[in-house]
């Protein structure tokens, strides 16, 4: 180095530094974590009552119940499947060199994107799936009069929540991709950087 | 665990601060950032194999996560001042002439470093923590040749803002 970088480097190191508030930072800290563990944890868990249901309920299920929860079970497994390995993925990454970081960061948040989509998309075909599950067993005369009322009302309470799920999963997908886009224009700022190198 | 984390921030607390105020101008920002940058540290200390020095790996951790701050802030640098002419000397043992010349160019510095494209303001700065080439190399996930590049087209423009302003 030289008398000017030295001087360069001096001046560096004269900033006013903040302190860092060590308390907030274990806070933080366990929040991020359990935060993860969480939203793993749930992915799987929004499929532990229908398996219960299923396991209990088998010998009083109709053939035709029977068939569209098998068949919800297939389609939903392996996306549930999927949304757990693209959190697992967004979970780390730190440590990686800074131009790989970038690189993974913006899979990151284009997977971020697609776990928003899928749960955008789930939440209405869910609301589908339960008017035509309920649809189908009126119309075979599988639900007794005592138990009509409160289907109908359950249908109404989900699918109002769905709803509200909606918006979220979009307004999350909207943020993400913006997220993305700005990763995209800092990749450029150093793909730009790296073709005006000098020869 | 807990006197390690102590220690870990007693050491290099000063050194995250850097990183975050050569992203961020805006002092609310900045304490944010800093926060930020310290729990992806503290997380990212779990995973350390001894593999480089501490202070390479924290720096590493701290670019990248300073990275995700920017790309979740609005692009355009921020402009604000960092340092009010009217803030207390650090040094104390300037006169308040010398001070004043210190801050402002502390400041030409800060203003010129945020403006730089991303790998430049990376290698310059952690030129300016002391890393050697091969260090920043491995930081940036660079060539030492390409990090020479940089590093030269980097004080190159800081020189330049430095010229200008005095003209």
């Amino acid at each position: 180095m030289t008398t000017h970088d030295d001087d360069l480097a001096r001046l560096w190191q004269t900033q006013k530094v903040a302190t860092i508030d060590t308390a907030q930072i274990k806070k933080d800290f366990r929040r991020q974590t359990l935060k993860q563990r969480l939203y793993l944890f749930l992915d799987f868990a929004c499929l532990v009552p229908m398996v219960i249901f299923f396991i209990y309920q088998w010998d009083q299920l109709s053939r035709a119940a029977a068939t569209m929860i098998v068949l919800l079970l297939v389609v939903t497994t392996p996306i549930f499947i999927y949304m757990a390995r693209l959190r697992w993925l967004a979970a780390g990454g730190f440590h990686e060199a800074t131009a790989d970081y970038l690189d993974m960061l913006i899979k990151q948040m284009r997977n971020n994107v697609r776990i928003a989509w899928l749960t955008k998309h789930s939440s209405w075909t869910t609301a589908l799936f339960l008017v035509g599950f309920y649809a189908v067993l009126f119309a075979l005369g599988e639900v007794p009069p005592e138990r009509q009322s409160k289907a109908i009302l359950a249908m109404g309470v989900i699918s109002v929540a769905m709803a509200g799920f909606y918006q979220w999963a979009r307004k999350r997908e909207a943020r993400f991709q913006k997220k993305a886009d700005e990763l995209l224009a800092l990749k450029q700022e150093q793909a730009h950087d790296d073709i005006n190198e000098p020869a | 665990m807990q006197g390690k984390f102590e220690e870990l921030f007693r050491d290099y607390g000063a050194l995250l601060s850097r990183v975050a105020s050569s992203y961020e101008a805006n002092d609310a920002l900045q304490q944010e950032l800093l926060q930020e940058i310290a729990v992806a540290v503290w997380q990212a200390m779990a995973r350390f194999k001894g593999n480089s020095s501490v202070k390479t790996y924290i720096l590493k951790v701290a670019h990248n996560r300073a990275v995700s701050h920017v790309a979740s802030q609005v692009r355009a640098p921020h402009t604000e001042e960092f340092l009010d002419e009217s803030s207390p000397d650090s040094g104390g043992r300037w006169s308040p002439e010398k001070s004043v010349e210190q801050d402002k160019s502390l400041e030409r510095l800060l203003r010129v470093v945020r403006e730089l494209p991303l790998p430049g303001r990376q290698v310059l700065t952690l030129s300016l923590e002391g890393l050697s080439y091969d260090e920043i190399a491995e930081v940036c996930g660079l060539t030492t040749n390409h990090v020479g590049v940089l590093l030269k087209r980097a004080k190159a423009a800081v020189n330049r803002s430095f010229q200008d302003d005095d003209a």
